[in-house]
């Protein structure tokens, strides 16, 4: 039986680059099912080209292409992402020091914003916070350059580096400024140095812990690893 | 089959139970196996098995092997010790369901 060639499989994944797969597991995985379909195809028609029978089986996927499947994937790995935030925050918050300098963190935010000034306490944080958009924004611009020149880059190890969803959590200390104008300390004090401790524990999962431990992460989503 | 809306809600308990048999299946042959199997009538569409099996691994209900084959690699997929619990949980539900089903669209009516 007529098989798909090496040079086939390159121009197999060029194909899923030219149709917006960015990530290597995904291109890897439509890879063999276009190649299955395309051996399948010679099977019943010896004679048909190459090219041909990849459109053929490219129809398959419907109108919108690979688009649906990427951004399903999209979808099914950051659910995972966040299980796993949430699996590192309780493995973290065990640990005595990390859970006395939340408590620390919580009671100082909450002194500081008590004090006349306050809000200017307020303001060094959503600086902070705004350095952390800068990093994201950074760690961004370096995974679309990988892809850009043709390196791999895996869905999951976008997400790590990405931190996930943080980017749209980012704005809501800012949101707060409103509540500090429109009232005068007690409870929104306390619920502010909730949000900063949150934000510092967060901070410390995304942008410490899972990026420090990324390859062995990523080594156990993908099992494909291996081979490179 | 005509009406692709009735087999969509279908897809993941069929999927889970050819995993159940085989042991373990790429995308591809899970298509194929579908379509010899149901002898044409029910065809998985790429679109829509992809999505299911990333679903279903991200759930913990799958889990991937990878292998090369040829010249390329090759995604396995089976299920784990919940993917095994769940599979028969959505089997015994859909065969509750066809039961039910049948029962009301051969309702008899009541005379008298």
């Amino acid at each position: 039986m007529k098989k798909v060639s090496n040079n086939e499989v390159e121009r197999l994944y060029r194909f899923t680059r030219e149709h917006f797969v960015v990530y290597y597991d995904v291109q890897t995985e439509l890879v063999d099912h276009l190649a299955n379909g395309i051996e399948n195809q010679w099977q019943d028609d010896p004679g048909i080209s190459f090219e041909q029978a990849l459109q053929k089986e490219f129809k398959k996927f419907g109108v919108y292409g690979f688009s649906d499947v990427v951004e399903k994937r999209e979808r099914a790995m950051e659910k995972r992402y966040f299980k796993l935030i949430l699996k590192e925050i309780i493995t973290v918050l065990t640990r005595p020091k990390v859970s006395v300098g939340l408590l620390l963190i919580f009671l100082l935010s909450n002194f500081f914003l008590s004090l006349n000034n306050g809000k200017d306490a307020y303001l060094i944080f959503l600086f902070i916070v705004f350095c952390i958009v800068l990093i994201i924004a950074g760690r961004r611009a370096v995974i679309r350059r990988k892809a850009k020149e043709g390196k791999k880059v895996f869905l999951f190890e976008t997400m790590i580096e990405n931190a996930g969803g943080y980017f749209s959590l980012v704005w809501i200390p800012f949101q707060f400024l409103n509540f500090m104008d429109a009232s005068e300390g007690g409870f929104i004090n306390w619920m502010m140095s909730f949000l900063i401790a949150f934000y510092a524990l967060t901070s410390y999962v995304c942008f410490y812990r899972l990026p420090k431990n990324k390859e062995d992460i990523l080594k156990k989503v993908y099992p494909e690893m291996k081979y490179f | 089959m005509s009406n692709s809306n009735l087999f969509k809600g279908s897809l993941s308990t069929i999927v889970l139970k050819l995993l159940k048999e085989e042991g373990r299946m790429y995308g591809y042959e899970i298509t194929q196996k579908v379509k010899d199997a149901t002898k044409g009538k029910f065809k998985i569409t790429e679109g829509a098995l992809y999505p299911t099996l990333h679903k279903l691994e991200a759930d913990g209900i799958l889990e991937v092997e990878v292998e090369k084959v040829d010249n390329r690699l090759r995604k396995y997929y089976r299920l784990t010790e919940k993917g095994t619990t769940e599979t028969a949980k959505k089997i015994s539900e859909l065969e509750e369901y066809i039961k039910t089903l049948q029962e009301v669209i051969f309702l008899k009516p009541k005379i008298g």
